[in-house]
């Protein structure tokens, strides 16, 4: 096997809780990502699916350094960039930038849209002193991502555009310094759904047109598989299935990935949808995980050795299809 | 007799550039038991359209349009009958549903609070019935005494429900009750609404911009654009021959994962300026068939077929000498 | 959650208005009445004050002493030394108000046998006067032999005789003399000396003597103090005339032009002590807010003690052990007043930190200092200036409070020490309220018009609360502003 482009082993992150004015004493931890293992191959999109709370967002912190990894290693190019300092990690922004949820405040309100797009090359003093260049630069970024290129446009303030625009010039800005490797967080899902689909080619086309690789987050089976070419389901922090797209969505073998494919309205009206997913039921934060299977407490083909025993990821059915479960 | 009637429903908003026709003559009835969905993109009008039923308009008016429940005239009422109407006849789950709950009260506490004000009973009483709301909208009534933070999205959306129930409502308006909300979650809350509905007999307004969600809950689907009504049937007629081209691109960007179309596509352009709107038909700008005579001329709504209302020139057979 | 509003549903904002940023405020800025009033009343103080070498009609120390002399408060003892037969006596009460003194004098009884009163007068004024002296005196059975001296020296050596009075002048009744004591050589002395002798020899014979002055000036300043010295004064609590437009002070000092200086020194520290508090304590607070952990602990409980201590006290208490003046009392209210401003700074730093734009920046790669500046900063701003303007009230206030106690800079006077000065040297028993109004009225405007200008800031751009007025609504249709009500229509 080739060696992979960004590799992810053991990654582990607990977060201390705090009780108020708590200053000793044990403390005990959230475990948001416990344990993960993947790869990502170069020019390809791998996405991450899963719901609020099951720690795809901390995932993505940890890879761009917005949080400091418990243990594990993070391998980009071969190198481990795990314990990068501040100024290697500068140096590695060049290459990995990031497109945030929120178009809203993902873009400083009292900025132009000039300053918020040409923020990281002055952060990396790319163009010194010439501000002609700088500018030149941006519109370049705004052509790219298909907003107007006009002097108007460039003094806008966030709160002049819509949703949409505003998710466009998050893009630009993420793409400026010429990244090879982008980490996106839920970039749509704030979006109206006739929004989406534009935003999602756009991604689709800067794919292509600059040979990018993503890191795909999304709670959204529908999104997912529209980008991505890899699906790893996320549930409390662990992988419980990992496969190429289109196989995952065709054969969805661990209990939770029916169930999150199950939960998608489909598009013809249909009255015995959502009827087999029970009220209860929520993706739960683990300060002590159980012994066995995370999931056993919603899964319906629940047996005894998931109480008891923890599944491991293993290979099942066609090539690089992976699944935690016991009943496979 | 129709359960709740809007005619010619107009709708502004005063800002300092000038008044935001949001809502521009839109009417529509629903009946007694029947689900409506309203589905647009965001600014459409759709918001516009629950808070003027609810008199809950901050910073513009209703300045144009009789809205009707049986006999009464909603627009007419001076306010303090009014109230009486307001949750004990229509009530609302509103978008910002966990922004709505107050943090230093339990969430039982804040659905007694809604059932003591509209109704004369003792607190013990008050929280029987709270106790009752809960376990209707599925939740261990032991957790009345919790506080809002301490309660997961989908279950304070569900005590949002909870409340919005308490009065025995005909109608209930769900702005975009979902929204925020989790796919699996999503399916649940959403689940629930339709069983309740059913169940109780309400009549449910249904908010949104996402089609596929109403497609499952609602009977009936109006599709609004830029504060006026562009399409109107049964939710089954939409889905499978809708007719405005608006309504036929709403439905080919949203995402289907059974089908064979991996990439939606997407409609380009921005809805119109509210401030200033265009003479002719909104979407003219975005639209893929348009005719000349759309620039200029505004398309009725018409019936096209049975139950079955349209706004499109091309469609109704408009020519110019009409 | 990830639902954080504003985005998806402010359709409002998505047509073509622009939210101020900070340097185009001016237009937001001067709807609002009360901020226009505000400016304006502060924008007057501060060209009156600093306009005060021009307007002020005095120099700032420049006490007014053009003429006369005045002998200061008064006083019942009496410094003559005596000598003989000489006592002090009530012919009536010597206390009583007498319409024609100024000051109530006393009576000496010379009788029979004589004797002498000698006391020494500080002479030495450097004007152009004529000195005088006065006296009352009332001669009773005086005879042939019978005589009173009075003399003068300029040094207790070589005396002149001023006066005599015999019995030619006994007539029963009191006479007022007023007697030219420039004829006698060198008597601009400090020791000046004023001798009466009496040599009475009839056993009747008795001299009333009373009201002794010696005057210094034209007629109609008069008065000299039964003890050593004359104290330079025309002018003091004069009320406002058109030579000090505010009247003068107890050191005859023209209030008017005190009051253009004080102002200065007010508003300078005023200004100086809010900026060093605006800075430190948005710098405090950021910091607290963006680094969290032990910062935010030690500064957050540093600000808690200061906050719960009394300030104007902590100040009384602190002062004490410091040399007075202008730079103490900034630097005591910046050390006592930057807690305020850091609590809400280090909140809204909180705030704005959730963002993700903050975030965006950290990815890019931005320094914590570039993000604190470029991101956090601006967001916080709004906060920071309203904050500001109130520091200024507040520094101004207590300084006044502070100087009032007698515990600010004395040297450089501001409304405040004036005040004080009003206060210890009794203006509102002299009824000199032209010395305690305009100060005061002074501290009280520019309150007023940095409150205003304060309270709109905090309105318009804190808090963002604006004003829509609702079109005229065309007849029929309905009239509302929030809750839809009705107007009857016409149908």
């Amino acid at each position: 096997m080739e060696d992979a482009y960004f590799k992810v082993e053991n990654l582990v992150k607990y977060f201390a809780l705090k009780k108020r004015g708590q200053f000793f004493g044990r403390r005990i931890h959230v475990h948001a990502v416990d344990d993960i293992t993947f790869n990502v191959e170069k020019g390809k999109t791998y996405g991450v699916v899963g719901e609020s709370g099951c720690g795809k967002t901390t995932l993505a912190r940890l890879i761009m350094h917005l949080e400091k990894a418990t243990s594990g290693k993070m391998l980009f190019k071969g190198e481990d960039i795990t314990k990068y300092n501040r100024s290697q990690m500068k140096a590695l922004r060049l290459k990995m930038q990031m497109i945030f949820q929120d178009p809203f405040g993902a873009l400083n309100p009292v900025r132009s849209i000039l300053n918020i797009i040409a923020e990281p090359i002055r952060v990396h003093s790319l163009y010194q002193g010439s501000k002609e260049e700088e500018r030149d630069k941006v519109r370049e970024m705004l052509e790219k991502v298909g907003l107007p290129i006009t002097e108007e446009m460039l003094q806008k303030r966030p709160n002049e555009l819509s949703g949409g625009e505003r998710q466009r010039v998050g893009i630009a800005r993420a793409l400026i310094l010429g990244p090879e490797f982008i980490v996106a967080d839920e970039p749509v899902s704030m979006l109206d759904a006739s929004i989406r689909a534009d935003i999602i080619s756009l991604i689709m086309k800067l794919k292509a047109e600059n040979d990018l690789t993503y890191f795909f987050i999304t709670h959204e089976f529908g999104v997912a598989r529209a980008i991505c070419d890899r699906i790893a389901v996320m549930y409390s922090g662990k992988l419980v299935e990992v496969a190429n797209a289109l196989q995952i969505v065709d054969h969805p073998t661990h209990p939770y990935t029916q169930l999150l494919i199950d939960a998608i309205p489909p598009l013809i009206p249909d009255p015995k949808w959502g009827t087999n997913i029970d009220i209860e039921g929520e993706v739960p934060y683990f300060t002590e995980p159980p012994p066995g299977c995370r999931f056993h407490l919603r899964c319906p083909y629940i047996m005894d050795i998931c109480k008891e025993s923890e599944p491991i990821l293993k290979e099942v059915g066609s090539k690089g299809h992976f699944v935690a479960c016991h009943l496979r | 007799m129709p359960l709740l009637e809007v005619e010619d429903l107009i709708t502004h908003y005063y800002t300092e550039a000038g008044s935001v026709k949001a809502a521009d003559g839109v009417s529509f009835t629903v009946e007694k038991g029947e689900s409506i969905g309203i589905a647009g993109e965001s600014g459409c009008g759709k918001t516009t359209v629950a808070m003027s039923i609810m008199r809950l308009i901050k910073g513009g008016a209703v300045v144009g349009g009789k809205i009707r429940l049986g006999e009464l005239s909603l627009l007419d009422m001076p306010m303090d009958d009014f109230r009486k109407v307001r949750w004990e006849r229509i009530s609302l789950i509103s978008q910002a549903a966990m922004g709505a709950l107050n943090p230093v009260y339990t969430v039982g506490a804040q659905i007694v609070e809604a059932i003591k004000i509209h109704r004369d009973c003792s607190n013990k009483e008050a929280w029987d019935r709270a106790r009752e709301l809960m376990a209707q909208v599925k939740m261990d009534p032991t957790r009345a005494k919790s506080f809002p933070h301490e309660l997961s999205g989908g279950m304070r959306q569900r005590v949002m429900i909870a409340m919005a129930l308490a009065c025995d409502p005909d109608l209930v308006i769900a702005d975009e009750p979902t929204t925020a909300l989790d796919v699996v979650t999503q399916v649940q809350v959403l689940r629930l609404l339709i069983d309740l509905q059913k169940r109780l007999g309400l009549s449910l307004i249904y908010i949104s911009h996402e089609l596929s969600v109403l497609g499952q809950a609602c009977d009936r689907i109006i599709i609004m654009y830029a504060g006026k009504i562009v399409e109107m049937g049964a939710t089954a007629e939409i889905f499978t021959s809708p007719m405005h081209p608006y309504t036929q691109k709403l439905l080919s960007s949203s995402m289907d994962i059974h089908s064979e179309i991996i990439i939606p596509e997407s409609i380009p352009g921005k809805p119109p300026d509210l401030l200033n709107p265009p003479e002719g038909c909104r979407f003219w700008p975005r639209c893929l068939v348009r005719q000349n005579s759309c620039e200029k001329r505004e398309p009725k709504l018409v019936l096209a077929a049975p139950g079955h209302y349209v706004a499109c020139s091309k469609l109704s057979g408009d020519s110019k000498e009409d | 959650m990830r639902f954080s509003g504003g985005g998806k549903y402010n359709w409002i904002t998505a047509s073509n208005q622009r939210i101020a940023p900070l340097f185009s405020w001016w237009p937001e800025f001067k709807k609002s009445k009360i901020g226009i009033a505000g400016l304006i009343i502060v924008g007057l103080m501060v060209v009156m004050v600093l306009l005060a070498p021009l307007i002020a009609t005095h120099g700032p120390k420049e006490k007014d002493i053009s003429v006369g002399w005045n002998g200061g408060t008064q006083f019942w003892t009496s410094p003559w030394t005596n000598e003989g037969n000489i006592s002090n006596t009530s012919e009536g009460d010597p206390f009583d108000d007498k319409p024609d003194d100024a000051y109530p004098g006393y009576h000496v009884l010379f009788q029979s046998v004589g004797g002498s009163m000698q006391r020494s007068f500080d002479m030495s004024n450097p004007l152009e006067t004529d000195p005088h002296l006065q006296f009352k005196a009332k001669l009773i059975s005086f005879e042939a032999g019978d005589e009173v001296a009075v003399l003068g020296s300029p040094d207790n050596v070589t005396w002149s005789t001023i006066q005599t009075l015999t019995d030619g002048d006994d007539d029963g009744a009191y006479h007022a003399y007023s007697i030219d004591l420039s004829t006698i050589p060198d008597w601009r002395s400090r020791k000046f000396n004023i001798k009466f002798e009496a040599d009475l020899s009839s056993p009747d014979a008795a001299l009333y003597l009373d009201s002794v002055k010696v005057a210094l000036s034209a007629p109609g300043y008069d008065i000299v103090s039964p003890f050593d010295g004359f104290e330079p004064y025309a002018q003091k609590y004069q009320p406002p005339s058109s030579q000090h437009w505010l009247g003068t002070n107890s050191q005859s000092e023209d209030v008017w032009s005190r009051l253009l200086y004080s102002g200065r020194n007010s508003l300078m520290i005023g200004f100086v002590a809010a900026f060093l508090i605006t800075t430190i304590g948005t710098s405090l607070g950021m910091s607290a807010g963006y680094f969290g952990g032990v910062l935010e602990e030690l500064v957050m409980r540093l600000a808690d003690i200061l906050l719960i201590l009394p300030r104007l006290p902590l100040l009384i208490v602190l002062s004490a052990y410091l040399r007075p003046g202008p730079w103490t009392v900034i630097m005591l209210l910046t050390v006592t007043g930057w807690a305020g401003i850091a609590r809400s700074t280090r909140a809204q730093t909180l705030s704005v930190k959730q963002h993700s734009y903050v975030e965006a920046s950290r990815s890019v790669g931005a320094s914590n200092l570039r993000i604190i500046i470029q991101h956090i900063l601006p967001n916080v701003a709004g906060i920071v200036i309203a904050a500001f303007v109130m520091e200024v009230v507040v520094a101004i206030l207590v300084e006044s409070g502070l100087s009032f106690l007698g515990l600010g800079s004395l040297s450089q006077p501001t409304w405040g020490v004036m005040l004080h000065f009003a206060q210890t040297d009794a203006a509102f028993t002299w009824g000199a309220w032209w010395w305690i109004v305009p100060p005061g009225l002074c501290i009280a405007l520019i309150g007023l018009g940095f409150a205003y200008i304060g309270n709109t800031l905090n309105d318009r751009f804190v808090l963002r609360l604006r004003k829509v007025k609702p079109p005229k609504v065309k007849d029929g249709a309905r009239q509302a502003i929030g809750l839809a009500t009705t107007v009857k229509t016409k149908n």
